[in-house]
């Protein structure tokens, strides 16, 4: 119920922010960096709320979608798509004489339909391969829609306020109530859509062949998802920027799919990050002149995965590490403790820290002697590591990254029932 | 009684080159069904098919005297192992639970009947205490166990079932064998594609040949033969079947 919680409070903010909006005042970049962030706190400013609301719903928006694009393998679809509606963008401002979010938004979706067709009858009637048939159509179409802003940039009747080359880095600033309009609208009707089909998501995402066969509309979920893409990318663009909005769906999905193991945190992280990263994008844009938020919020997300990459509890690289390391240390004490049992000698750094942990004590010149706590433990161990090398043996079959974790958690691993066919096996052994 | 799965006259090609040709075969109720061929014979194909997710150029499959499209619910279909991304972000409790999907409808949600039905789906597999876990961490014959589980969750009156012996450990291929048989037991039909033509022969009732053409089916021990596995396989075989035969001998 947490996903509806948060459709809820987003749709009221979003109110919030327009129910004020009337007072666009123009914006002034004119005082220093610290003014500005006051101003940002404040949220005094119409401009400021409905870039910030704004850069919020485009991060949950694109998290939350970019969840499935990244699991299904198409983060390279919504570049594609990014950058593919750009020609749209240019021909719905020519019919409409003005940068006005309905006819730009149409514009825009047309091209991305153009462009999913490009890709579509590249790919089956030739022998072009489908990533090269993308990069054809993503810088096709880019380079048409460049040369067409260009123009439209350079005509007597627009001047130089068409404001359209914030499409390309995204100004979240330049927002207008429209726009906010247009991006609240796209985000609730696709945040409804996922949460109402949620399962049909999952299954098609998981198991295609598999969601097909119980009956699930594997194809109409799949161009279901591509409308929602484009017009996710669509409605983002005046804040993200064509060149960026594809990493606002790939950075926090990837960097949520390194946090957690189940889908609807996935998508509910995914979002979370998003939208942290859409605000902080659009603050830190609103510092300075010159500062295009679409680069800043990639830029956020960027820090973000970073970090989730070495410090994942799970997954993390820098995680594993000190992991192994810890495991490495820990097989060595278990291996005195053993040897000890058994009656031979250990080295003295590995005896001197059974010392410190209380499990061995001097036993006079440098025999060392296991205390009470230590000789259970060293038993405890070494009926761990029998039924644990007897589970290799008779199991046959193991997941390879298994063998390495702590064999004191072999109940935890393999499941009490197993653990007591082990021992009774054992036992047998014992009494042959 | 109706056939549990007919098919007449049935052709299924790839971008036109035809895979399987005029097959014409009903397998009854109630029986379990070895799918045995050489690679390329269109033994997965025929499953596909079967479930409706391929199209066939010609002829049609019934089951049990109805099209797929309005037997979906009683047929269920375990895809090969190797088809999914075993990162994928779900448990094997998850997976099991898509098994009931399909019964849910466009809008229904996951009652504590659908969760039960999935635990006792686990247990059967013996993966009741795996239940959380997520499903790269499982091995291979865990991950089949639990696409097993996916399909016993579904509840249905045939099972189709896509190469579930590829490696497995031999505990596996044990519970795998003990729920086949179970489920013949209660009266289900059962379709299991299989490259072990040994235990193929010991543990089904019929075995179908199938090398684009269905070359024999029947009774396991009507049509384990030398003759009919050579039209199946090509010449290579016979040294193997007699082989098995040799082996199968020893044994009892």
């Amino acid at each position: 119920m947490r996903p509806r919680r948060l459709a809820v409070g987003a749709g009221l903010w979003t109110a919030a922010a327009l129910a004020r909006a009337e007072r666009i005042a123009d914006m002034d970049i004119g005082g220093g960096w610290l003014d500005q962030a006051y101003r940002f706190l404040q949220m005094s400013d119409a401009s400021v709320r409905i870039g910030a609301v704004g850069s919020i719903l485009l991060g949950v928006l694109c998290g939350a979608l970019g969840s499935f694009i990244v699991l299904r393998g198409l983060s390279l679809i919504g570049d594609t798509l990014g950058h593919a509606v750009l020609p749209g963008v240019a021909v719905g401002f020519l019919a409409a004489g003005a940068k006005a979010p309905g006819p730009i938004f149409i514009g825009a979706m047309a091209a991305g339909a153009a462009a999913a067709g490009c890709m579509g009858v590249a790919t089956r009637y030739s022998r072009v391969k489908p990533d090269a048939a993308m990069g054809i159509v993503l810088s096709g179409f880019f380079g048409l829609g460049i040369v067409l802003l260009t123009r439209i940039q350079k005509m007597p009747s627009f001047g130089n306020q068409s404001g359209l080359d914030n499409f390309l880095f995204g100004q979240a600033a330049a927002m207008s109530v429209g726009d906010l309009v247009w991006l609240a609208s796209v985000a609730a009707l696709c945040l409804a859509v996922i949460l109402v089909f949620f399962k049909q998501f999952a299954a098609v995402s998981f198991d295609e062949i598999y969601a097909h066969s119980i009956g699930i509309p594997i194809r109409l979920f799949h161009w279901l998802l591509m409308c929602m893409l484009t017009a996710a990318v669509v409605v983002s663009i005046q804040a993200a920027g064509v060149v960026l909005v594809s990493a606002m769906l790939v950075i926090p999905a990837s960097t949520a799919y390194l946090l957690t193991d189940r889908l609807p945190h996935l998508t509910l992280m995914s979002a979370a990050i998003g939208a942290f990263s859409g605000l902080m994008g659009s603050f830190i844009s609103f510092l300075g002149p010159s500062l295009p938020t679409g680069p800043l919020m990639v830029l956020c997300a960027a820090f973000l995965f970073a970090l989730a990459y070495g410090f994942s509890p799970r997954h993390g690289v820098l995680t594993r590490m000190m992991r192994r390391r810890s495991n490495r240390k820990r097989a060595a004490l278990e291996d005195a403790l053993r040897e000890l049992l058994k009656g031979g000698a250990v080295e003295p750094r590995a005896g001197a820290e059974l010392v410190r942990q209380g499990l061995a004590q001097s036993g006079g010149g440098r025999n060392l002697i296991l205390t009470k706590e230590g000789h259970a433990r060293a038993e405890r161990i070494r009926r761990n590591r029998e039924l644990w090398e007897l589970y290799l043996t008779r199991e046959a079959e193991i997941a390879l990254d298994h063998a390495q974790e702590d064999s004191e958690e072999i109940e935890h691993l393999l499941g009490t029932e197993i653990v007591q066919r082990l021992e009774e096996e054992l036992e047998k052994g014992r009494a042959e | 009684m109706i056939p549990a799965i007919e098919t007449h006259n049935l052709t299924v090609s790839y971008s036109k080159r035809p895979v399987l040709w005029n097959v014409d075969v009903a397998i009854p109720q109630g029986r379990l069904v070895g799918v045995i061929g050489p690679n390329g014979a269109g033994k997965s194909t025929l499953l596909k098919t079967t479930m409706g997710l391929l199209p066939a150029s010609s002829g049609w499959v019934k089951i049990f005297g109805k099209p797929i499209k309005e037997a979906r619910r009683r047929v269920a279909y375990v895809p090969q192992r190797e088809s999914v991304d075993w990162d994928f972000p779900v448990t094997a409790l998850d997976v099991v639970l898509m098994g009931r999907y399909g019964r849910l409808g466009w809008f229904g949600r996951l009652k504590a009947s659908d969760r039960q039905a999935a635990q006792e789906a686990l247990q059967k597999v013996g993966m009741a205490a795996f239940a959380r876990r997520q499903i790269s961490n499982l091995s291979g014959g865990q991950q089949q166990r639990v696409f097993l589980a996916r399909a016993l969750a579904q509840e249905t009156d045939v099972y189709l079932m896509d190469e579930p012996f590829v490696g497995v450990d031999a505990a596996t291929e044990k519970a795998i064998l003990e729920l086949l048989s179970e489920l013949r037991e209660r009266g289900k039909t059962v379709l299991v594609v299989s490259h072990d033509l040994d235990s193929a022969r010991r543990n089904c009732d019929d075995l179908l040949l199938l090398n684009m053409r269905v070359v024999a089916y029947g009774p396991a021990k009507e049509v384990f033969t030398p003759a009919l596995l050579q039209k199946t396989y090509g010449g290579r075989l016979t040294i193997l079947s007699d082989a098995a035969d040799a082996v199968w001998e020893a044994k009892r």
